[in-house]
């Protein structure tokens, strides 16, 4: 270790050797994550096709027991959230630790079991609850036979990404890494806790409801909404070549999300039998989200502008501010959610389901979609070979998840709204949302389009990578020769 | 109390433990100054300040002279 | 740690470089101008607003924390601050809140009859709304309807509905999820009343008494044995035929003479 490598001779500048080493490390891991997340994708696409599908024709493909809505809706969740958003979310942060710590991916043997195992886990899990042996506990469906393996797998992994941080060559911290240093920490924390008091050894009354709300809300707030602004802090300055308008911003904004988010969680719980006072700190705590939301709008807003002509050339780009706006929007939604007055009239309704869309696919989703944009041709070394896949991907997924949430989350205010009055019957509140739930399938056909669109590119590109013509493409890559070597050791 | 409660009860006051120690040890790293710094961090020699990276989409229309990299 | 200075050894900036002679001028430089390529960038002070924005704020969550959080007591559920009375609810007629309660009730009616009270002739199901049987003027027979549910055709308004049963509703120890008398009076209430019905409510004491004279009976009701029930109130029997006052003379001129006298004497005596 004493001796001088090709990195001591310029600490903090990398240079196209370095670079190309850091790349094609991650190559193996970051594929292996990044494809078993698009396949979870997929499946998760089809079963929500056919959950939303059952809502306004209930007796489609209702013979089956495992065909059921209970269970396809629980399925859809699960793949998504622990499949391809989890999956894809631990692919990116093995790139960006890597390239802002400056070092090549080590142990690659460690992450790829963890991957492996976090496949397997997922599998029995799904077959689980399609079975019908879901939890009954929103966001912890899973049986408790294949959770064990989950929280295994996500420890490989955050030790690593620990180590990993631990052999940094570039000292400074970026704000990114601040970002996925604290969700690989706050995941784990948060899920062992959760299973503990909800799966293993439940706990009883209002304790569970309170517990389950804590765990539903911060695995959005605390490991998903962390990943999706480390990408959005690197990405966005990276492809306009301006760093970010102001660095104290995004450190405020940081702390503010450490220090508030993990109180958010009882809002939901508005009405229920729980003390005033837990509550009401809940409901301060997800307004003064208010400060970190608006610190980071700010700070990617001021550093988009003057730039936006850049959007046209871009994936990255287009995929990265579609996703930054959609966090300030969905968050300040969320924020308005959190209230009294208006969660008596939203809260148990479709809104809820749109605002999750909101968080999870226009801000965490397409945010992922632009990084894989990034680090995909790089990793492989080649060319995103289809233009129009990329358009079609994004035309796609920006216009269906617009028209997914935006009258969905009308159509709950107007469902909450109906239920609210007794003289309205039940079955007519029904009524009141069918149009809503109609339009959301159609929509997600049309999300459906994209990510097939999506994958079929990634496919093209590995065939490119692997197959048997490689032709270099020098555009993106300008100056990086494609290098092959081991990881120096 | 069963070994469960220990685990919580040990977890929770061990976190936040571990978020004062980063904060204190941000601060004793100088991690919380030169932001000017710390802002240049994503940018290197290959992918420099300045110039934009990705351009994929609509590429004849992009300006010439930015095309290549100047390494 | 130590492992880690190891790795990176810090470039001891040297605070007297031409001693040292380790660094060459040329690189300094270099690193110098690409150190700050414009001193303004990424180091923007944060704007005086979101200052004035999170101090508005933290000022907000410490006024609603302290008067909307019951004390802090753990006992107390209601946010509302102590000495402030609850808004009270606009004051309910009785009327009002039987025919709120129908409302809820008639949800599990809604499943057959619909929301609007239209039936379902696809499935045999009669409507209620305008139905001559919901708006006769007594609930005698809605009520042994309701109570024990209903086999075979109906005539409703002049149209015969054919076979569709319909399900008991009395609570019962083998069926406790059934309707008390207060739920059926409420029910009754309400579709006497809705989607532009008009006739009288429906009291408990009129289904208590249904319910009474009909204790013993399992079997849900045929159209024949409800038309032998009087409809009390007096006017003519809903669904059965019309008066006919030629035929009902007819009737009275068989009667032997003495108990025509009879009955003359009896209205009279009303």
């Amino acid at each position: 270790m004493a001796a001088l490598s090709p990195w001591d001779s310029n600490l903090g500048q990398s240079n196209r050797a370095q670079l190309a080493e850091i790349d094609a490390s991650c190559r193996g891991s970051v594929l292996l994550f990044f494809l078993s997340g698009m396949l979870w994708l997929l499946a998760g696409t089809v079963l929500a096709l056919l959950a939303s599908y059952k809502l306004h024709a209930p007796g489609f493909l209702g013979d089956a027991a495992w065909l059921t809505f209970g269970r396809i809706r629980t399925a859809h969740l699960n793949a998504v959230i622990y499949g391809f958003s989890a999956e894809v979310a631990v692919g990116v942060i093995l790139w960006l630790m890597c390239r802002l710590c400056r070092v090549p991916l080590m142990a690659q043997s460690l992450i790829n079991s963890a991957a492996v195992l976090w496949n397997i886990g997922l599998v029995i899990g799904i077959v689980g609850i399609l079975a019908g042996d879901t939890t009954g506990v929103e966001y912890l469906e899973l049986p408790k036979y294949c959770t064990p393996i989950l929280f295994l797998s996500f420890a490989l992994i955050a030790v690593w990404t620990i180590v990993i941080f631990r052999f940094r060559r570039e000292k400074h911290l970026y704000v990114s890494q601040w970002y996925i240093l604290a969700a690989v920490l706050w995941f784990p924390w948060l899920y062992s806790t959760a299973q503990l008091l909800l799966v293993m050894d439940p706990a009883r009354g209002a304790v569970q409801a309170a517990v389950n709300w804590w765990y539903g809300h911060n695995v959005l707030g605390l490991w998903f909404t962390p990943v999706g602004l480390a990408s959005i802090y690197y990405f966005l300055p990276k492809v306009i070549g301006r760093p970010i308008h102001s660095y104290y911003l995004s450190v405020l904004g940081f702390w503010t999300l450490a220090l508030f988010y993990n109180w958010n969680g009882f809002h939901h719980l508005v009405g229920g039998p729980f003390p005033a006072w837990m509550i009401t700190i809940s409901i301060v705590a997800s307004v003064m989200m208010i400060i970190p939301v608006v610190a980071t709008a700010i700070n990617h807003h001021f550093t988009m502008i003057g730039h936006f002509g850049k959007l046209k050339y871009s994936p990255t780009l287009r995929f990265i501010v579609f996703g930054a706006m959609s966090y300030t929007v969905s968050s300040l939604q969320g924020v308005l959610s959190a209230v009294r007055w208006f969660s008596e009239t939203a809260h148990f309704t479709h809104h809820t389901v749109a605002h999750a869309h909101w968080g999870m696919y226009a801000f965490f989703t397409m945010t992922m979609f632009g990084s894989m944009y990034y680090i995909l041709p790089r990793i492989t070394q080649r060319e995103w070979p289809s233009e129009r896949l990329i358009s079609l991907h994004f035309w796609c997924t920006a216009v269906g998840i617009i028209l997914y949430v935006a009258p969905l989350s009308w159509g709950g205010w107007l469902q909450g709204k109906a239920m609210l009055d007794a003289q309205i019957p039940f079955l007519e509140v029904v009524k009141v949302t069918l149009p809503y739930l109609k339009l959301r399938t159609v929509t997600g056909v049309i999300l459906a389009v994209g990510h097939v669109a999506f994958f079929a590119n990634i496919c093209w590109l590995l065939v490119r990578t692997f197959g048997p013509y490689r032709q270099p493409e020098p555009m993106i890559l300008a100056g990086v020769q494609p290098q092959t070597a081991p990881v120096g050791k | 109390m069963g070994i469960i409660s220990f685990i919580l009860i040990g977890s929770s006051l061990a976190f936040p433990a571990v978020a004062l120690y980063a904060l204190w040890w941000a601060g004793r790293e100088g991690q919380l100054r030169h932001h000017d710094k710390a802002a240049l961090l994503p940018f290197d020699q290959e992918e420099p300040l300045g110039q934009m990276t990705d351009v994929v989409l609509n590429r004849s229309s992009f300006p010439k002279q930015t095309l290549t990299n100047k390494a | 740690m130590p492992d880690d200075k190891k790795i990176t050894p810090p470039p001891a900036p040297t605070l007297n470089p031409d001693l040292g002679e380790q660094h060459d001028v040329g690189d300094i430089h270099a690193a110098l101008q690409r150190e700050k390529p414009d001193p303004e960038e990424g180091f923007e002070p944060i704007n005086l607003w979101l200052v004035a924005l999170t101090g508005g704020l933290l000022f907000w969550g410490g006024y609603y924390l302290a008067n909307f959080s019951g004390r802090f007591e753990a006992n107390e559920y209601s946010e509302i601050p102590r000495g402030q009375a609850v808004a009270a609810a606009p004051a309910e007629t009785p009327e009002q809140k039987t025919l709120r309660l129908g409302a809820q009730l008639y949800n599990n009616c809604a499943a057959c009859h619909l929301a609007d009270g239209t039936g379902n002739p696809a499935l045999n199901i009669p409507p209620l709304a305008g139905s001559d049987w919901v708006l006769a003027d007594g609930p005698d027979r809605l009520t042994r309807i309701v109570l024990h549910g209903l086999n075979g055709p109906i005539k409703v308004n002049g149209q015969v509905w054919q076979g569709n049963a319909m399900n008991p509703w009395k609570k019962t120890a083998e069926n406790p999820s059934g309707l008390a008398d207060e739920e059926i009076a409420a029910v009754l209430s309400y579709i006497r009343n809705a989607w532009g019905n008009k006739a009288s409510f429906v009291t408990v004491d009129q289904v208590r008494a249904v319910n009474e004279a009909t204790k013993d009976r399992t079997e849900p009701w045929t159209e024949a044995e409800l038309l032998a029930v009087p409809v009390s109130g007096g006017a003519a029997p809903a669904g059965g035929a019309p008066l006919d006052l030629a035929g009902l003379k007819g009737e009275l001129q068989k009667l032997p003479p003495e108990e025509l006298k009879k009955l003359l004497e009896a209205i009279q005596a009303k």
